[in-house]
């Protein structure tokens, strides 16, 4: 399932896939799967997402 | 089979060159870090890569059951394994975006992978018409391991050139 919270909260703050993808250390092609919803990333990786997105965990993966 | 002082002194070469890059990549601070999902796609890459290899081996031992060894010697076979194993697991890795590390640049790869497979073809060329496929003749299955992982790279390349996945709909 395509994580468009993930999308939009980056699109908020202006910031590319892959300066993203710098921020938290990964690669740009790993972002790309967590908002295809390819890749389930682990609690260390969302958390390191929502601080630097500046949301929580809540608002960005629980899906209701 | 007897091997020349220069096999050795080749290999010698082979090892050296492989500590030379490595060195030169310490030194730039290059640690090959790959992140989770990467470690994941070449955890599976490597599942697949061994049993390719052990598959090959199997092949390997009925075919020498079948034919004998006289016009394949044992180690080439194993070598043709190794090269098997190790070719599967590259391209599976390329294939899901694993191969390179986060910081890596393609092109480094391309020169060290594009000289290592025109090395080995130019010495399995010089050996083609000895009649038995021996360890001499494994130089052109490493470097059709090397061709294919370099091909791989190129088809990768232009897929995500063709079909841009990441791009921000």
């Amino acid at each position: 399932m395509k994580n468009l919270r993930l999308k939009s909260a980056r699109a908020a703050f202006d910031m590319s896939q892959q300066e993203l993808a710098e921020a938290v250390g990964v690669s740009r092609q790993t972002i790309n799967a967590i908002e295809k919803g390819d890749y389930n990333p682990t609690i260390k990786l969302c958390l390191a997402i929502c601080h630097t997105l500046g949301k929580t965990l809540d608002e960005l993966f629980w899906e209701d | 089979m007897k091997l020349s002082v220069f096999y050795f002194l080749g290999i010698l070469a082979g090892i050296g060159f492989g500590a030379v890059v490595l060195m030169i990549r310490k030194r730039r601070g290059c640690e090959c870090h790959f992140d989770e999902r990467q470690e994941i796609a070449r955890g599976k890459a490597f599942k697949h890569g061994f049993f390719a290899m052990l598959l090959f081996t199997l092949a390997a031992m009925g075919a020498e059951s079948i034919w004998g060894d006289a016009w394949m010697a044992p180690a080439f076979w194993q070598g043709l394994a190794a090269c098997g194993g190790i070719t599967v697991f590259a391209v599976s890795c390329i294939w899901n975006d694993a191969y390179f590390s986060i910081q890596e640049k393609p092109t480094r790869t391309f020169v060290i992978v594009g000289a290592a497979a025109a090395a080995n073809l130019l010495n399995g060329l010089s050996h083609i018409g000895d009649g038995q496929l021996d360890m001499m003749i494994l130089s052109l299955t490493v470097s059709a391991m090397f061709l294919v992982i370099l091909g791989s790279v190129v088809l990768k390349m232009i897929h995500d050139r063709r079909n841009p996945q990441w791009e921000e709909e």
